[in-house]
C-alpha cells in the first residue's frame, strides 16, 4: 500500500512536471534556446557562400573566435584564410560597457585601422545576414508567442512568432516580425521566417546538420542557410571544428595579434 | 459572283446583319486582350549585336529596372528637404517590387569617411541632421566624396536624387501610382521628379490610353459632322458611322486575338481606321442615293453593291498594299503597325460593302429626295483651273521642277533616328524630368560599358583598373557627359580613405592583393546587391556607367563612336569592351529606319505601280499614276529635313500609308479622264469634265481624310503628331498635285491606253468606274454647256 502511495505520487508528481514541462512557455522556450546558445568562448571554421540569383557563388573562409566576460561583454575576432588575396584581413570587436569598438587590420596595408561599429540590421560581412540574424538578441526587446507546435523536418518543433516590444526595438529592427521553429528537443532553432515592415516575408534561414558539439552538451547547426526571398540571393554559412568552452586565450582580441595577420 | 453577292444580301438583310454582329461580339472579345508594349528592346530583331550584348548585361549584371526621383529645391541641405529625403527613401521600401535593400539616397548610401579617430562606415546621413554644425558636416562629407558630389547631389546642392532597383516582374502601372502618391505628399517647396524605366514605360501606356481616349472621340465627332453636312439626314450619319465604329471593333479585336500589341506608333490606329472607314462609308450611300431616285431599294441596294463593290476594292487594296509594305521594316512597331493597318482596311472594305446595303434594306425609302448639292462658283473655279493647267505647262513643269530640287536638298538634310525622350513633347511631364535630370543630376539615361577580362579576378588587376580609370576621365571630358562610374572609382575611394584621406592617394593602388582587400572592406561594408551592379561574381567583368546629359541623338551617336574608338586602342588585347543600354538600342534603331525606309519606298511604290500597270494595262499607266504620289512624298520629305523633323518612328510610317491612300487620287483622275475622253475625243472638254467631276470627288476625299489624320496632331507624343500633320500635308500635296499636274501630262505625252480607243472599250465598264463619285447626267450636261459657253 505505501509502494502503491509513492508510485501513485510518483507518477502525479511526474505527470505534473511532464504538464508543467508541456506548458513552457514561448518566452521560456526561447529562454531555454538561448541557453543552448550561450558559451563562454567559442572557435570555428567558417566558410561563407554568396550565391547569386543566377547561381554565381563568392566564397570565403574565415577562423572566427569569441568569448564573452563576466560582464557579458562580448569580444570577436574574425580572420580570412581565402581567396588567396585576403587571407590575413582581420576584423577585431570588442564591446565594453555597452559600447562595440571595432579595429580592421589590411594585410596589404600593413596597418590597423579602427572603423566605426555596424549597425544591428547591416549586412554581416555583405553577406544575406545582418548583425541581428547572427547574434543573440536581448530576450526582453521581444514579446513571443506560440504559435503552434508542429513536426518540422521530422522534428517536433514550437513555432514562436517574436514581435518588437516597443517603438524603440522596432526602430533598431528590420522586421515586423519572425517566426521561429525551435526544436522540442535540444532548442536548436531550426528555422526562421524574417518579416519585413510591410509584413510581407522577406527572408527564410534554414538550419541544418544540427549535431552537439564534441565533449560539449551544447548543439550546434553545422550549416546554415539564408535566403532573401525579394532579390534571389542567399548565402550558405558552414562551420567546421566548433571548439566551445576549451578557453580561447585574451591574446586573441588585441590590436596587436590583429596586425600579426595569421 | 458579285450579283449573287448582292442577291444575297438584297434578300436576307437581317441574317447577314445577325451574322455580323455575332462576328463583331467574337472579334470584340479581342480588345479586352490587347497588351502595350513599352519596351523598346524588344523592337528590334533579336538577333541584332546590340540585343544580344544587352541581354548578356542581363545575365551578367542581373535583370533590373531602375526608379529615379529626382529632388530640386534651393539648398537640399536643410532640415525639411533632408528629412523628405529620409523618409522617401523609407516609403519607397513599400513600393511593390522595388528591392528594400537596394535604394541608394543621402540617406542609405554608405560612406566611408575618414575620421580623427579612424574609418567611419554608415550610410551619409545616418539620423536627419539637426544643429547648423550637422548639416554642414553632412555638405562636407558629401563634398568631399567624388563618388557622389556631381551625382547623387548636384555640385550646387540644389538638387539630389534616389535611386531605387526593382525586380523584372513588377506591376508598372501599381509602382507607377505608388511613386506618384509619394510625390504628391512630399512635394512643396521642394520639385520632385520621378523617372526611370517602370516610369517612362507607364507614361508611354498612359500616353496611348490618353490618345485613344481623346483622340478617337474627336475623331467620331469629326467624321458625325462630316456625315452630317454631306448627306443631311439620320440615316446618312448612323449607316457611314457605323462601319466606322464597327470597323475600328474588328481591328482593334483582331489585333488583341492574334497577339499584336499597343505601340505609340499603333495608338494612331483607331485614328487612321476613322480616316479610311468613313470615306468607304460614305461612298456606298452616295450611290445608294442616286440610285434611290428612280428604282426600288432592293434594285438600288443591288445596284450599288454591284457597282460599288469594284472601285472599293481597288482604292482598299491600294491602300492595304501601301499599309502592309511597312513589313520590310525590321523595327516591330512599325512592322505590325504596316500589318494590322493593311487588316483594318480590308476589314472596313468588307464591312462597307456589306453593313451599309443590308441596313438600308431594312430601312423605309428615304422621303427626302437627297439631292447632290451643286456649287456653280466651285464649278466656275474648277472650270478656269482646268483651263490655267492646260495653257501654262511650261509654268507648271517649271515650278514643279524648283519644288523637286528644293525638296532633293531638303531630303540629303534630313537626320535619322530619335531618342526616347523626343518621344514626348515640350513642356510634358516627362521632358521636364529629363530636362532636370540633365542639367542638375548628370542625366538620367546612360551607357552600360562592360569590360571583360581574359579571365575570373582579372578585374582586380592594377593594369587593367587604370585603364578603366584613364577611359573614365577621357569619357568624361566628352561633351553631353554627365559622369561615370565604375568600380574603379570606389577603389580610389577606399585607397584615399585608408590613407589618411590624402588626395595624393586618390588613385589605383599598385598591388593587386590590396585592392582585393579593399574590396572585401567595401562588400564587407554594403548589401550584397551593393556589389552586383558593378562587377560580376567571377571579378572577370565590370561594368561601366556613362550618363548622358543629353537627348540629342547625334550627340549619343558621336559620344558612341569616341569612345569605342578609344577603347579599341587604349586597353590591353584580350580586354574586351562592349556597349549596352537603352542609348545603344535606339541608337540600333537608326540603321534599321534608313534601310527600312529606303526598301519601304521601293516597295511601295513598286506594289502601286504594278497594281496600276494591271488596272490600266498599260506602262505608261502606271507610271502616271506614281508621278503625283511620288512628287508630293518627296515634298514631305524635303519639309522634314529644312523643319529638322526625325525620319524616326512616327514619320517612317508616312510614305506607306500617304502612298496606298493618296494613289487612289490618280486612279480616279486617270480613270474618269479616259471615260470623258473616249466620249469627247477633246482634250480640253475632257480636263474640265474631269476636273469638274472626279476633281471634285478628290478634293472631298483629300479633306476627309485629312479631317481624319490632323487630329493626331493633338496626340500626346512627338511622333505621332509629326505623322498627323506630315500625312495629311502628303495628301494634300498628293491630291493637288494630280489636278495639276496630269492634264498637262496627259496632254503632252497623249498615252496610248487612253488615246487609243478601241483597246478600251471591252474592258471600260468595271475599270472606268473606279471614279466611283459618279456624277449624274445632268451635271456633265451642265459642265459641257459651260465648257461651250466657255469656248
Amino acid at each position: 500500500m505505501k509502494r502503491f502511495t509513492i508510485l501513485l505520487t510518483t507518477a502525479v508528481i511526474l505527470s505534473l512536471g511532464f504538464s508543467f514541462g508541456k506548458s513552457l512557455t514561448a518566452r521560456e522556450i526561447m529562454e531555454q534556446n538561448e541557453q543552448m546558445m550561450n558559451t563562454r568562448d567559442e572557435r570555428s571554421d567558417l566558410t561563407m557562400k554568396l550565391i547569386n540569383k543566377r547561381g554565381k557563388e563568392r566564397k570565403r573562409q574565415v577562423v572566427l573566435y569569441s568569448k564573452t566576460d563576466n560582464q557579458n561583454n562580448d569580444k570577436t575576432l574574425i580572420r580570412f584564410q581565402a581567396p588567396a588575396d585576403v587571407k590575413g584581413v582581420g576584423l577585431l570587436s570588442i564591446e565594453e560597457g555597452g559600447q562595440k569598438n571595432q579595429w580592421l587590420y589590411l594585410p596589404a596595408l600593413k596597418r590597423v585601422r579602427r572603423i566605426s561599429s555596424s549597425e544591428k540590421t547591416d549586412s554581416f560581412m555583405g553577406s544575406d545576414f545582418s548583425y541581428e540574424d547572427i547574434e543573440q538578441n536581448d530576450l526582453n526587446n521581444y514579446k513571443y508567442s506560440l504559435l503552434r507546435e508542429e513536426n518540422f523536418d521530422g522534428v517536433m518543433c514550437y513555432v514562436i512568432r517574436s514581435i518588437p516590444v516597443d517603438e524603440q526595438v522596432k526602430q533598431e529592427t528590420a522586421y515586423s516580425k519572425s517566426d521561429v521553429w525551435v526544436r522540442k528537443d535540444n532548442y536548436i532553432s531550426i528555422k526562421v521566417n524574417f518579416y519585413n515592415k510591410k509584413a510581407d516575408l522577406i527572408k527564410i534561414m534554414n538550419s541544418n546538420d544540427i549535431r552537439p558539439v564534441e565533449g560539449t552538451d551544447k548543439w550546434r547547426a553545422h550549416f546554415i542557410e539564408m535566403q532573401n526571398v525579394n532579390t534571389g540571393h542567399r548565402t550558405e554559412l558552414l562551420y567546421k571544428n566548433i571548439i566551445i568552452n576549451q578557453g580561447v586565450a585574451d591574446k586573441y582580441f588585441t590590436q596587436r595579434y590583429l596586425e600579426r595577420g595569421r | 459572283m458579285l450579283k449573287q453577292f448582292a442577291k444575297l444580301i438584297v434578300n436576307f438583310p437581317k441574317a447577314t446583319l445577325t451574322a455580323v454582329m455575332v462576328l463583331t461580339l467574337y472579334i470584340g472579345f479581342g480588345i479586352g486582350k490587347l497588351e502595350t508594349r513599352n519596351n523598346y528592346d524588344s523592337d528590334l530583331p533579336k538577333n541584332d549585336p546590340i540585343i544580344i550584348t544587352n541581354d548578356r548585361f542581363k545575365k551578367v549584371f542581373g535583370d533590373k529596372d531602375v526608379v529615379m526621383i529626382g529632388i530640386r529645391t534651393a539648398d537640399i541641405f536643410n532640415r525639411q528637404t533632408l528629412q523628405k529625403i529620409a523618409l522617401i527613401s523609407e516609403e519607397l521600401k513599400n513600393v511593390k517590387g522595388i528591392i528594400e535593400d537596394q535604394i541608394f539616397s543621402l540617406s542609405t548610401l554608405n560612406n566611408i569617411k575618414g575620421r580623427d579617430w579612424g574609418l567611419e562606415v554608415g550610410p551619409f546621413m545616418e539620423f536627419v541632421p539637426k544643429t547648423i554644425d550637422e548639416i554642414n558636416q553632412l555638405r562636407n562629407d558629401v563634398q568631399s566624396n567624388d563618388l557622389i558630389y556631381g551625382k547623387l547631389v548636384s555640385k550646387d546642392f540644389s538638387s539630389t536624387v534616389i535611386t531605387a532597383n526593382i525586380e523584372r516582374g513588377f506591376d508598372q502601372a501599381t509602382v507607377y501610382n505608388q511613386v506618384q502618391e509619394i510625390v504628391k505628399k512630399y512635394e512643396g517647396p521642394e520639385q520632385i521628379y520621378p523617372n526611370g524605366e517602370p516610369i517612362m514605360q507607364q507614361e508611354i501606356d498612359l500616353g496611348i490610353q490618353r490618345d485613344v481616349s481623346i483622340l478617337l472621340p474627336f475623331a467620331l465627332i469629326l467624321v458625325l459632322i462630316g456625315f452630317l453636312i454631306s448627306f443631311r439626314s439620320i440615316r446618312g450619319v448612323l449607316l457611314p458611322f457605323s462601319v466606322v465604329i464597327l470597323s475600328i471593333i474588328w481591328t482593334m479585336g483582331i489585333m488583341g486575338h492574334i497577339g499584336l500589341k499597343m505601340t505609340v506608333v499603333s495608338s494612331a490606329l483607331p485614328m487612321v481606321m476613322v480616316a479610311v472607314a468613313s470615306s468607304y462609308g460614305i461612298h456606298v450611300l452616295h450611290r445608294y442615293y442616286e440610285e434611290i431616285l428612280h428604282k426600288s431599294i432592293a434594285e438600288a441596294v443591288s445596284e450599288t453593291i454591284i457597282t460599288m463593290t469594284p472601285p472599293l476594292l481597288m482604292t482598299g487594296i491600294t491602300s492595304a498594299a501601301g499599309s502592309a509594305t511597312l513589313a520590310v521594316f525590321k523595327i516591330m512597331s512599325i512592322r505590325e503597325f504596316g500589318i494590322i493597318t493593311a487588316i483594318g482596311i480590308l476589314s472596313a472594305l468588307f464591312l462597307s460593302t456589306i453593313v451599309p446595303p443590308a441596313l438600308l434594306m431594312l430601312l423605309k425609302k428615304p422621303s427626302k429626295k437627297y439631292k447632290k448639292a451643286k456649287k456653280p462658283m466651285g464649278n466656275r473655279l474648277m472650270t478656269s483651273f482646268a483651263l490655267l493647267t492646260l495653257r501654262k505647262p511650261g509654268f507648271i513643269t517649271a515650278t514643279t521642277l524648283v519644288i523637286i530640287a528644293i525638296s532633293i536638298v531638303g531630303i540629303t538634310r534630313i537626320q535619322i533616328g530619335s531618342d526616347f525622350t523626343n518621344m514626348f513633347p515640350d513642356g510634358h511631364r516627362v521632358k521636364q524630368s529629363f530636362n532636370m535630370f540633365n542639367e542638375y543630376l548628370g542625366g538620367a539615361r546612360y551607357f552600360n560599358i562592360m569590360i571583360t577580362g581574359k579571365e575570373p579576378d582579372t578585374i582586380t588587376d592594377p593594369a587593367l583598373l587604370m585603364q578603366i580609370d584613364d577611359f573614365q576621365r577621357y569619357v568624361e571630358g566628352l561633351e553631353g557627359v554627365g559622369y561615370t562610374n565604375s568600380f574603379a572609382d570606389i577603389i580610389k575611394r577606399i585607397n584615399r580613405v585608408m590613407n589618411n584621406d590624402d588626395v595624393k592617394y586618390e588613385s589605383i593602388p599598385n598591388s593587386q592583393a590590396l585592392i582585393s582587400q579593399y574590396l572585401l572592406l567595401y562588400s564587407m561594408s554594403g548589401d550584397p546587391g551593393d556589389f552586383e551592379d558593378i562587377v560580376d561574381y567571377d571579378y572577370q567583368r565590370a561594368k561601366i556607367r556613362v550618363m548622358i546629359q543629353t537627348s540629342k541623338q547625334d550627340a549619343h551617336k558621336r559620344l558612341y563612336r569616341d569612345m569605342l574608338s578609344y577603347a579599341k586602342t587604349h586597353f590591353d588585347s584580350g580586354v574586351e569592351i562592349e556597349f549596352g543600354g537603352s542609348i545603344m538600342s535606339w541608337l540600333a534603331q537608326v540603321r534599321y529606319i534608313a534601310i527600312g525606309e529606303i526598301q519601304n519606298i521601293i516597295t511601295a511604290i513598286v506594289i502601286i505601280f504594278l497594281f496600276c500597270l494591271v488596272v490600266f494595262r498599260s506602262l505608261s499607266g502606271g507610271l502616271l499614276n506614281i508621278v503625283p504620289l511620288s512628287i508630293a512624298s518627296m515634298i514631305t520629305f524635303g519639309l522634314m529635313g529644312y523643319l529638322e523633323i526625325r525620319l524616326e518612328m512616327g514619320t517612317a510610317i508616312i510614305t506607306a500609308i500617304a502612298v496606298g491612300v493618296g494613289v487612289d487620287f490618280a486612279i480616279h483622275f486617270i480613270s474618269r479622264y479616259r471615260e470623258e475622253f473616249q466620249k469627247t475625243g477633246d482634250v480640253e472638254k475632257t480636263t474640265v469634265i474631269t476636273l469638274n467631276t472626279a476633281g471634285e470627288a478628290i478634293i472631298l476625299d483629300m479633306f476627309s481624310n485629312v479631317l481624319g489624320f490632323s487630329v493626331l496632331i493633338f496626340s500626346g507624343f512627338t511622333p505621332v503628331q509629326n505623322f498627323g500633320w506630315l500625312v495629311s500635308l502628303t495628301m494634300i500635296t498628293s491630291g493637288f498635285g494630280s489636278l495639276v499636274l496630269l492634264p498637262p501630262l496627259l496632254a503632252f505625252f497623249k498615252p496610248g491606253f487612253i488615246w487609243k480607243k478601241q483597246n478600251i472599250a471591252a474592258r471600260s465598264n468595271t475599270v472606268l468606274s473606279i471614279g466611283e463619285e459618279p456624277v449624274s447626267v445632268n451635271v456633265n450636261e451642265e459642265s459641257n454647256k459651260k465648257m461651250m459657253e466657255l469656248e
